[in-house]
């Protein structure tokens, strides 16, 4: 027997001929992949892995300068509804928008800073519609006796439901609109983050 | 630039891994649905499949799905509320038509579970022009959620809206009114109050006649 | 251009350079996936996890490796775990029901240009059977390539492909006897 396909049944030449026509995936679906890829961390050569491993370290203060002047071509704004219930945040990078030439604005992901002040917690975190309500996929970091929990995430313009976890309860963010009950009992926080052409 | 580029991916590659954020949630892309019993599971992926063929953005229905799990909620009754939420963006899509941006859908949905009326919602459609409903709807629901009476803050917002409300108008007065209910304030005079510091900034709005005016006896079982 | 310099490129902070990488496989890698997963939006689901992991896994490519088998390695293993957990079964059955709605007109026999015959019979196989039947006849891969995507021997393959040929032709009499 052998395994060629001119040696196949004709019913089965049929079968496979239909099954080499190339299949339309539509429009969306590259679009999607390519806004997945570019709001991912950029690859690095396998010698430099180690920068990258996950590491549970609270930001020093010259690492925040240097992210601030390190977040160029990356559109950075406050989230329009995130604001620190104390004040203007001096960390704040400079909105530094550049975009990338392929994609819409509305698609380019907008770092947002998420802040708690939680003095007596332990552990924090922040769950959402970004990562899947993992409530240890983002931990917030903490300096210094104020207690501000603080953390910087990637989200892409649209509406963002979310939370935060103080210590193992679901809180919701004093500074944020609310959802309306979910039908689990709680509410949720939300967040509306602006494509820069909107 | 090269050099810059490297540099500001780096740092964001360093600040999204000591957040823990992607490398995480990349088990979990795989199969976040996985804790659920297989049945509650095949229902929720149906629901998801309906609301592809519907064109309705499915991230709102596997987030609420993902956040019951999270949640440690029964399986059963996450199916329900999921169900509900299919049903929201449903009838948020009809009024709001099918230009409408998934933030809209979903924001549009939230208003409806508030009690706010496909009518009323399909008013605002009408008269959007080019201009995102999204925040005027979050805040709608907001203040609902906290205690303001829904026909006054609809009939607020819906005044706002016409008058050439911006986003920014809308979120001072949410910011506004949030922060009197919290000083005491009853939640209806808050409203009023705020409302009346925001000046108008678009030609009068011509008034439907009042047949064509959104009324209460929409059907508001959901 | 060749794979292996623009894999470089984009080592180097080239994120355009991957875009050229994916518009060079993303429509094969889209027809393995249909044909494995019964219907697009499993298939855009796998293309998402394969391209995103490839790009994530760069640094880790060799260039001693073909490319085109690199990302075929992780393009099976994801189909692989979306069948696995899905109910594969109910799933196709409501892509039909779309699939239908676009379909010219029902026929009972089959004309040879029904992709959604296709899909069906594909379906109905035991996956690693499809599996091997798909990397044969439609990617067209030789069994030493096929036993190194796979990592199963050569001749549990050439069974499988056996198989898979034996079980569609006994559909297809099926079919012909209705």
């Amino acid at each position: 027997m052998t395994d060629q396909f001119d040696s196949l049944d004709p019913e089965l030449r049929q079968i496979v001929a239909e099954a080499r026509r190339p299949v339309a995936m539509g429009e969306g679906a590259r679009v999607r992949l390519m806004q997945a890829i570019r709001s991912a961390p950029a690859p690095r050569r396998a010698r430099l892995e180690w920068v990258l491993r996950p590491r549970q370290i609270a930001l020093p203060p010259w690492a925040t300068v240097a992210l601030a002047a390190g977040l160029v071509g990356i559109g950075v704004i406050g989230g329009t509804l995130v604001t620190d219930r104390d004040g203007p945040s001096a960390e704040q990078p400079s909105a530094v928008v550049a975009g990338t030439p392929q994609l819409p604005d509305s698609l380019v992901p907008r770092t947002i800073k998420f802040v708690l002040v939680a003095p007596a917690a332990a552990r924090v975190s922040v769950v959402g519609d970004f990562n899947g309500w993992n409530t240890s996929a983002t931990p917030m970091q903490t300096r210094g006796a104020n207690g501000m929990w603080t953390v910087y995430v990637p989200l892409h313009p649209g509406l963002h439901t979310y939370s935060f976890v103080v210590d193992g309860q679901f809180v919701n963010d004093p500074t944020a609109p609310l959802a309306p009950d979910d039908g689990f009992g709680s509410r949720n926080s939300i967040m509306f983050v602006k494509g820069s052409s909107l | 630039m090269r050099a810059a580029l490297r540099s500001g991916a780096l740092a964001l590659g360093l600040l999204v891994w000591v957040a823990g954020g992607l490398g995480a949630q990349d088990v979990r892309e795989l199969d976040p649905l996985s804790p659920l019993e297989s049945s509650y599971r095949r229902s929720v992926e149906l629901l998801l499949d309906s609301a592809r063929l519907a064109g309705l953005p499915t991230g709102p229905i596997e987030s609420k799905a993902l956040e019951g799990i999270s949640k440690k909620v029964s399986g059963r009754q996450i199916v329900t509320v999921v169900r509900d939420v299919f049903r929201s963006l449903l009838r948020a899509q009809s009024s709001l038509g099918l230009r409408a941006s998934p933030a809209e859908l979903t924001a549009g949905a939230n208003a409806l579970r508030v009690g706010i009326t496909s009518v009323e919602l399909a008013h605002l459609a009408s008269t959007r022009g080019s201009k995102d409903l999204t925040v005027p709807l979050v805040v709608l629901s907001d203040l609902v959620t906290r205690g303001v009476p829904r026909d006054p803050a609809s009939q607020t917002i819906f005044q706002l809206w016409q008058r050439g409300a911006a986003d920014d108008d809308f979120l001072g007065l949410w910011r506004g009114v949030e922060r009197d209910i919290v000083s005491g304030t009853d939640p209806g005079i808050a409203l009023m109050n705020r409302a009346r510091e925001i000046p108008s900034r678009g030609p009068p709005p011509t008034t439907p006649p009042a047949g064509d005016r959104p009324d209460d006896s929409e059907n508001r079982n959901r | 251009m060749s794979d292996a310099a623009d894999v470089q490129r984009v080592l180097d902070g080239d994120v355009d350079a991957f875009t050229r990488l994916v518009d060079r496989y993303y429509e094969r890698c889209a027809r393995y996936a249909v044909r494995m997963l019964g219907n697009r939006d499993d298939a855009e689901d796998a293309l998402q996890a394969t391209f995103l992991r490839a790009y994530r896994s760069l640094g880790k490519y060799q260039e001693r490796d073909k490319f085109s088998a690199w990302l075929y390695r992780i393009l099976t293993n994801q189909c692989r775990s979306i069948a696995a957990r899905r109910n594969h079964r109910d799933r196709v059955f409501i892509r039909e029901e779309a699939l239908l709605l676009n379909a010219p007109d029902r026929r009972q026999e089959w004309n040879g240009d029904d992709e959604e015959f296709v899909q069906r019979v594909l379906a109905e196989l035991d996956p690693l059977l499809r599996e091997a039947f798909v990397l044969k006849y439609v990617e067209e891969l030789s069994y030493e390539e096929m036993s190194e995507l796979t990592g199963v021997g050569v001749s549990a393959l050439k069974m499988r492909v056996k198989r898979a040929c034996d079980r569609l032709r006994a559909r297809w009499e099926h079919i012909k006897d209705d």
